[in-house]
């Protein structure tokens, strides 16, 4: 087991260059010039000249790499061009705001999704199971923009509850101030703020896990060990929660991996719809002002959080199933 | 054939796109007004109803909304269909090389394919086009590229098993050339799961096209897309609701479309959901 | 059994749950803190670096230049009590307030300005407003409370450019996060930032004026128009400037729940026409292209009726505004005229319209490709990300038509001579006009008070109007919005300063 951590580990070390290398080139090769954007309107050519020189933008290309790349080693991402700040530090500053909402949409989806499947393959073949298979997936069909802008328009503004924008508290933060100090004021903001943008962006993977909780549970009670526990007399639903949904357990984990991404990507348009001071709306504003830095140092970031996602839970795939090989 | 009939949500699926199909085609005669034909002094119309004259209103330039997402159908299918098929025909191309040659070949197509799933797709797509510069064309290319990997993923493992089947290890023995074998046997047994894919495919390359002409990244005008007409409906949500309202929806039913068109093929061709 | 034991653990959750909600309390802004909306993050707190709306709105509360605009575009004395400018118009003097301290206690003198305008001064420094200032030979401190500006040559508007520029402390201004956490002489003392989220200030207790009533400030950032205007009418933010999106302000103007604010504002829209190329290398065709902007549907219909058809080059709020230029009203048939006389009797050729992805923009784009239509005129509209968009107009000359809008257009020369001069640094469409040249120097050297300043700028307005580099669109209009209870504030032409007078307001709840 140990091995094969190592093993994925080392893995990461040329996939990590071969991000930095793609992203670099997809920053550096687009069209617009950043400085003049940083000058503005009264810029002389002497200045912009003299800034590029600054940033070392008139250097070749590969050398501009190797310098970012050493530099990054030292965990110095550079020095967001507009904001005169460090990278790092607006990165690392907005990477709880991303992960919280993914964790809370990735949570979201499953305290839904798991009772939904259950509900669609115990009322198998009747309207219901039509009714709540057909609701999942016109859920896996909406852009999570979209249903942002109608939960604000139709829910917000009428639920005094739901706020409109922005984050306040936190949720994990929160939930320990809870358990420790028994304050619940920072969860509940976290926990109001949250759910609107959380929702949309996680009603997509709700769907699917509620399909896939029915499929695998309709499976595995055709199974015999179940047609056994139902002869010994166990009660329905202890069979099913006992058996069948530790078995369904499986195929969930990975697609919790498999979907985490597509969090991370639902978030980047969702934080700008509700305003979420996260990393994806870092990057769509870095995008409009041509902030090389930024762009570079909040994609790389974003690769980074999702390779490590999906390398953890790959990690604990091979825990919970003995029968993978890890070798 | 037969079985996508039989199959209930296939069947819904069909028949949704091929409605969509044939409102695509044939948009130039089912729209009731000039979709482009600005008219800023009835812009905001509030829907009229089946006998008004805008049955579904008119958008922030008094266009009517109805032709707008009759038109759209266009943009849409066609970006999803053209970003599939590309990054159908690469991935099956380079899934199959991988698969058959194994070997260096295999570990090189392999890693670049890790490099692109190393993103959150939506991401890769904004960074591509934010890269190339906004535009259809260069929307559909990031969609293609962000779905390359799954394509590849799948033929890959496929070739991989079938190679050691006994019918392509007898066309290697009766001495056919390597590119043959693959072609002949390895892809036609490879069509059913990927086709599946395929259609999958369509319903993410659309939400994903919205996405990018939400952010200003996709089609631009005169091209209607339905993504930017969310996007330029979005200030008036308060007063003006429907004209996020219908474009949102015309991208649900189609996304729907191909889910359930998806949904039961993999349920025809997947043995092991097959009869459920 | 067991079942029970669960049910019983669940309802303690609950209990606990609405415990905590009860206990918390909702929406927790009372009488003692102004939020304030607002669409774009600060970039930085450096005067002296910034060049954005967003970044000097908050600026303008910790920090104060030594004069300032009120809301009809008076400059008024702020640090500076009194000035005036010496006869050969070469010195001018502050005398500067007394009693003032910074954030930090420590008095503030003569030396702080000549610190402050030495650093923007300096190339190395990378100032981008540098240019603002350069006719500033040297700067001499009288006393502590009297400072010259020495000036290489005349430059009459100086004053409204020193208005632009809060003085930044000298003993403090090198600190190496000062564009982050800056300390000023203003109302308000900067607590925290958290980028994107919110700024939280605090009342400054030592401030020299008339003392601030809000003991707190927040500024939170939201992108969305359409977003901001929800959470002002959830009351999640009291009151914002900007932005306010236009189809809304017809039901807003009606709603007793809200207060909304116009004034003419200093900016305006326009199309950019590369008089360098083809067929708009004509002045008959930029005219006919300006008959086809049909300006009061734009300014009803797409504007919402924020703003006003446009004229020329100065707001006309301004003195200098020259009403009596040609007007070219929208009409196809003149177009047509005006295209035969050029030689284009059926249009019959192709023009590329860039713009950003600003959806205003495009909708003008949008109506003018269906205008030119009419006149047998192609228009190809291309949508471009805005740093690729402005480094292609500021950079090449491979386009025909641009959208583009100049705001803070706070006197005629700011408002024309980067512009409209052969040699201005924004002359983007490559126009060129020898008398307008003659008059825009010698405009900068006569008292802007004066009736030769007038006469001079009268006479160039109706130059670049008749040459048409630009077919202006429309001029812009301010709007704020709040809450009844917020009372004493004035939206501000200049939306820079929109809080500049944040002390003087009350909440009363």
């Amino acid at each position: 087991m140990l091995s094969y951590i190592i093993r994925r580990l080392a893995e990461m070390v040329p996939l990590l260059v071969g991000i930095s290398i793609l992203v670099f080139l997809l920053v550096h090769l687009s069209p617009g010039d950043p400085v003049r954007m940083l000058l503005g309107e009264d810029a002389t050519e002497e200045d912009v000249a003299n800034l590029n020189r600054i940033y070392g933008f008139d250097r070749p290309l590969h050398e501009q790499y190797f310098r970012w790349a050493k530099n990054m080693l030292r965990g110095d991402f550079g020095t967001s061009i507009r904001q005169g700040v460090p990278v790092s530090q607006l990165v690392f500053q907005r990477i709880p705001a991303t992960l919280e909402l993914a964790f809370v949409s990735v949570l979201i989806a499953v305290i839904l999704g798991i009772p939904l499947g259950i509900f669609a393959a115990v009322k198998r073949g009747t309207i219901w199971d039509y009714i709540s298979m057909i609701a999942a997936l016109i859920g896996v069909s909406m852009p999570s923009f979209w249903l942002g802008l109608l939960l604000l328009s139709r829910i917000a503004l009428h639920v005094d509850f739901l706020p409109m924008f922005g984050r306040d508290g936190s949720v994990f933060g929160g939930l320990w101030i809870l358990l420790t100090k028994w304050d619940g004021s920072v969860l509940l903001d976290g926990v109001r703020h949250i759910i609107l943008p959380a929702l949309s962006i996680g009603i997509s993977m709700m769907a699917i896990i509620a399909r896939l909780t029915r499929s695998s549970l309709l499976e595995i009670l055709g199974n015999d060990y179940i047609r056994t526990a139902h002869a010994k007399g166990l009660a329905r639903y202890v069979v099913i929660f006992k058996h069948a949904l530790r078995n369904a357990l499986l195929p969930i984990i990975t697609i919790v991996g498999i979907q985490f991404g597509a969090m991370l990507g639902g978030a980047i348009v969702t934080e700008t719809v509700f305003a979420w001071p996260g990393l994806g709306r870092l990057i769509i504003n870095a995008i409009s002002q041509r902030d090389f830095p930024i762009i570079q140092g909040g994609v790389l970031m974003m690769a980074v959080i999702f390779t490590t996602v999906n390398l953890l839970v790959d990690i604990s795939y091979a825990l919970v199933n003995p029968r993978i090989r890890y070798d | 054939m037969k079985k996508i009939l039989k199959n209930p949500s296939a069947l819904t699926g069909l028949i949704i796109i091929s409605a969509l199909l044939l409102v695509a085609i044939f948009a130039d005669y089912l729209t009731p007004h000039d979709p482009y034909d600005i008219d800023i002094w009835v812009s905001y119309t509030a829907p009229e109803g089946i006998k008004g004259t805008y049955i579904l209103g008119t958008d922030d330039m008094g266009r009517d909304l109805l032709s707008r997402i009759i038109m759209g159908s266009r943009v849409s299918l066609l970006v999803a269909s053209v970003a599939t098929g590309l990054s159908l025909v690469l991935g099956v191309l380079f899934g199959s090389i991988a698969g058959y040659c194994g070997g260096l070949v295999d570990t090189v197509i392999m890693r670049l394919m890790d490099l692109i799933l190393a993103f959150p797709s939506v991401l890769l797509a904004i960074a591509i086009v934010a890269s190339l510069g906004p535009g259809v064309v260069n929307a559909m290319f990031a969609i293609s590229i962000v779905r390359i990997p799954a394509m590849a993923r799948v033929t890959r493992s496929m070739v991989l098993g079938l190679k050691e089947e006994e019918f392509v290890m007898a066309g290697q023995a009766l001495g056919f050339r390597s590119s043959r074998i693959l072609f002949r046997h390895i892809l036609i047994n490879c069509f059913a799961p990927i086709m599946v894919i395929a259609t999958m495919n369509m319903g993410t390359a659309i939400v994903v096209e919205a996405t990018l002409s939400f952010l200003g990244l996709g089609a631009q005008p005169p091209i209607i897309s339905w993504g930017r007409m969310l996007a330029l409906g979005r200030e008036a949500i308060r007063s003006a609701p429907y004209i996020t309202l219908y474009p949102g929806l015309a991208i649900v039913i189609t996304v729907l479309g191909f889910n359930l068109l998806g949904d039961g093929l993999r349920d025809i061709y997947d043995p092991q959901l097959r009869g459920r | 059994m067991q079942k029970r034991k669960l049910k019983r653990k669940f309802m303690f959750v609950l209990l606990v749950l609405v415990l905590v909600i009860s206990v918390s309390g909702l929406a927790a802004a009372d009488n003692d803190t102004l939020i304030i909306g607002s669409g774009a993050e600060a970039i930085g707190l450096d005067p002296r670096l910034e060049t954005d709306v967003p970044s000097f709105e908050r600026i303008n509360v910790i920090m104060e230049p030594l004069v300032k605009f009120d809301v009809d575009m008076n400059l008024m004395p702020l640090l500076a009590s009194d000035w005036e400018f010496s006869d050969n118009s070469l010195t001018l003097t502050f005398h500067l307030q007394k009693g003032v301290t910074w954030h930090d206690g420590t008095p503030f003198t003569a030396h702080d300005v000549k610190y402050t305008y030495e650093w923007v001064l300096n190339p190395d420094n990378g100032a981008s407003n540098r240019g603002l200032y350069q006719d500033i030979s040297e700067i001499e401190v009288v006393n502590d409370h009297e400072v010259k500006f020495h000036l290489a040559k005349p430059y009459s508007f100086l004053l409204n450019n020193i208005a632009r520029m809060p003085i930044t402390p000298k003993h403090d201004g090198d600190r190496s996060d000062f564009r982050q956490n800056p300390i000023g002489t203003g109302p308000y003392k900067l607590v925290s930032w958290t980028r994107d989220d919110r700024m939280i200030l605090e009342a400054n207790e030592n401030y020299w004026g008339s003392k601030p009533i809000i003991p707190n400030l927040i500024f939170r950032t939201i992108p969305e128009d359409a977003t901001r205007l929800l959470a002002l009418e959830a009351g999640e933010i009291d009151i914002y400037q900007g932005g306010v999106v236009p189809q809304e302000l017809p039901r807003l103007e009606q709603d007793s729940r809200f207060v909304v604010q116009r004034a003419a504002g200093t900016g305006y829209n326009y199309l950019g026409f590369n008089t360098r190329v083809g067929a708009l290398g004509d002045v008959l065709v930029r005219q006919a292209v300006s008959h086809l902007i049909n300006r009061e549907g734009i300014v009803t219909r797409v504007l919402n009726g924020i703003g006003t058809p446009g004229i020329g080059p100065i707001p006309t709020g301004l003195p200098w505004f020259n009403p009596n230029v040609p007007h070219y009203e929208y009409s196809v048939e003149k177009a047509k005229e005006l295209l035969a006389e050029a030689g284009y009797p059926d249009g019959g050729f192709k023009l590329r319209l860039y713009t950003n992805e600003n959806p205003t923009r495009m909708r003008i784009a949008e109506i003018l490709q269906h205008e030119a239509q009419q006149v047998g005129i192609t228009v190809e509209v291309i949508i471009e990300e805005w740093g690729a968009y402005l480094t292609r107009i500021q950079e090449t000359d491979d386009y025909d038509i641009f959208i583009l809008g100049w705001s803070g257009q706070l006197d005629p020369d700011r408002a024309m001579i980067r512009q409209f001069h052969t040699d201005g640094s924004n002359n983007y469409t490559g126009y060129s006009n020898e008398r307008l040249d003659y008059l825009l120097d010698y405009g900068r050297t006569v008292p802007p008070d004066s009736q030769e300043s007038l006469d001079i700028y009268n006479e160039a307005q109706e130059i670049v109007v008749r040459d048409v580099p630009y077919g202006f669109i429309n001029f812009s209009e301010e709007v704020g919005i709040h809450h009844p209870y917020i009372k004493n504030w004035s939206v501000h032409p200049y939306s820079a300063a929109a809080w500049q007078d944040a002390h003087r307001m009350v909440k009363d709840k």
